[in-house]
């Protein structure tokens, strides 16, 4: 598989475009114990949030921007040697939940400066 | 929990254009002197609660992170057809339809006010118990990656750019961990009648807390940032 990453620079956010994940099968998902050489065979990773994503070839997924959120909205598609030991369906499930996170912190900041009448 | 909010007097600071609290404010507008114009003043602000009461149900019924007992007890508050909040303003906007007198139903709306608190604390309750639940989760998320990420680190030679990396991601996990402590628990305990024994307390718990989650948040995105740099460096 190619390793080269193939950055684009859009803004703050840092997107690394798609490299097909291929045989995702040995790629997708991995053991929180993993370690580099784990392969295909290790088990789904459960990490109680509710991936939005699932594995076998998945491309780079594109969570949805949010201005305040520079982090939350850089994508890094794993190349071969990372993506044993890191769930791409993790790391789009963080970004989802970053992006929840912002709507839900604008919402908060409305309705606190809004709570002044304390009725 | 009283004792907490008497002590947070003297340690919070909190932004004065936010949860301004006084009893100036506490709603005592002058209702219309006409017993009709009062009763539609004080239902129009019932229908709005209910409305923002309906808004919250939304949004804690689509949330993908906050925990089941959280959610249950949020919808309990807000309440429906047999409970709760929207059942309760119901019946008070039928109340104050029946009032003969302005008086009654400046009594109404004082029982609006006092009673309910949706704006004062329904409302930031709901957006702090969102907000650390899904705080929670991404923690949860995040820490389940720490072993992945360090085998990538080893397996680089641990350069001191990606140990450095690393050892910062698990830093700002930690630390958004702590900032979000046990804040659901402690918001869902705050009642209208705390706030009315002691409003300026309770206001500055509801800012200490939502520094918090700021602070949580930003944290949980200098995570984020670093795990891109761990997987870049090892690409």
């Amino acid at each position: 598989m190619d390793m080269k990453i193939r950055p684009k620079l859009f803004g703050a956010a840092l997107v690394v475009s798609a490299l097909t994940l291929g045989a995702c099968s040995t790629t997708s998902s991995i053991s929180s114990n993993a370690t580099p050489s784990s392969s295909a065979s290790q088990p789904v990773v459960n990490n109680n949030a509710a991936a939005t994503t699932s594995g076998a070839g998945q491309n780079t997924s594109s969570p949805s921007t949010s201005s305040t959120s520079a982090t939350s909205t850089t994508v890094v598609q794993l190349s071969q040697s990372v993506a044993p030991a890191i769930s791409q369906s993790a790391l789009s499930t963080i970004d989802s939940q970053l992006n929840s996170l912002d709507n839900t912190v604008s919402q908060g900041n409305t309705d606190l400066s809004s709570a002044g009448g304390s009725n | 929990m009283h004792v907490k909010l008497k002590s947070l007097l003297g340690i919070v600071i909190f932004a004065p254009s936010l949860i301004v609290l006084s009893d100036a404010s506490a709603g005592a507008t002058q209702l219309p002197n006409n017993l009709s114009s009062a009763q539609a003043t004080v239902q129009t602000q019932i229908a709005k609660r209910i409305t923002r009461l309906g808004d919250l149900t939304n949004r804690v019924n689509v949330s993908t992170t906050i925990s089941s007992s959280d959610r249950s007890a949020l919808l309990g508050i807000y309440g429906n057809s047999t409970g709760g909040d929207i059942q309760a303003l119901n019946s008070l906007s039928i109340k104050v339809g029946s009032e003969t007198t302005v008086a009654g139903v400046q009594a109404d709306r004082e029982t609006l006010y006092d009673t309910y608190r949706i704006y004062a604390i329904v409302a930031p309750q709901s957006d702090l118990v969102l907000a650390a639940d899904n705080e929670t989760s991404v923690i949860n998320v995040m820490t389940s990656l720490e072993p992945g990420l360090s085998a990538i680190v080893k397996a680089g030679g641990s350069t001191s750019a990606t140990l450095a990396d690393y050892n910062q991601f698990v830093s700002d996990v930690g630390a958004a961990q702590t900032a979000v402590g046990s804040i659901s628990s402690q918001v869902l305990a705050l009642t209208p009648t705390l706030f009315n024994q002691d409003k300026s307390g309770t206001a500055a718990l509801i800012q200490s807390d939502w520094k918090s989650i700021k602070s949580a948040q930003a944290s949980l995105k200098e995570a984020r940032g670093e795990i891109n740099a761990i997987i870049l460096a090892a690409g």
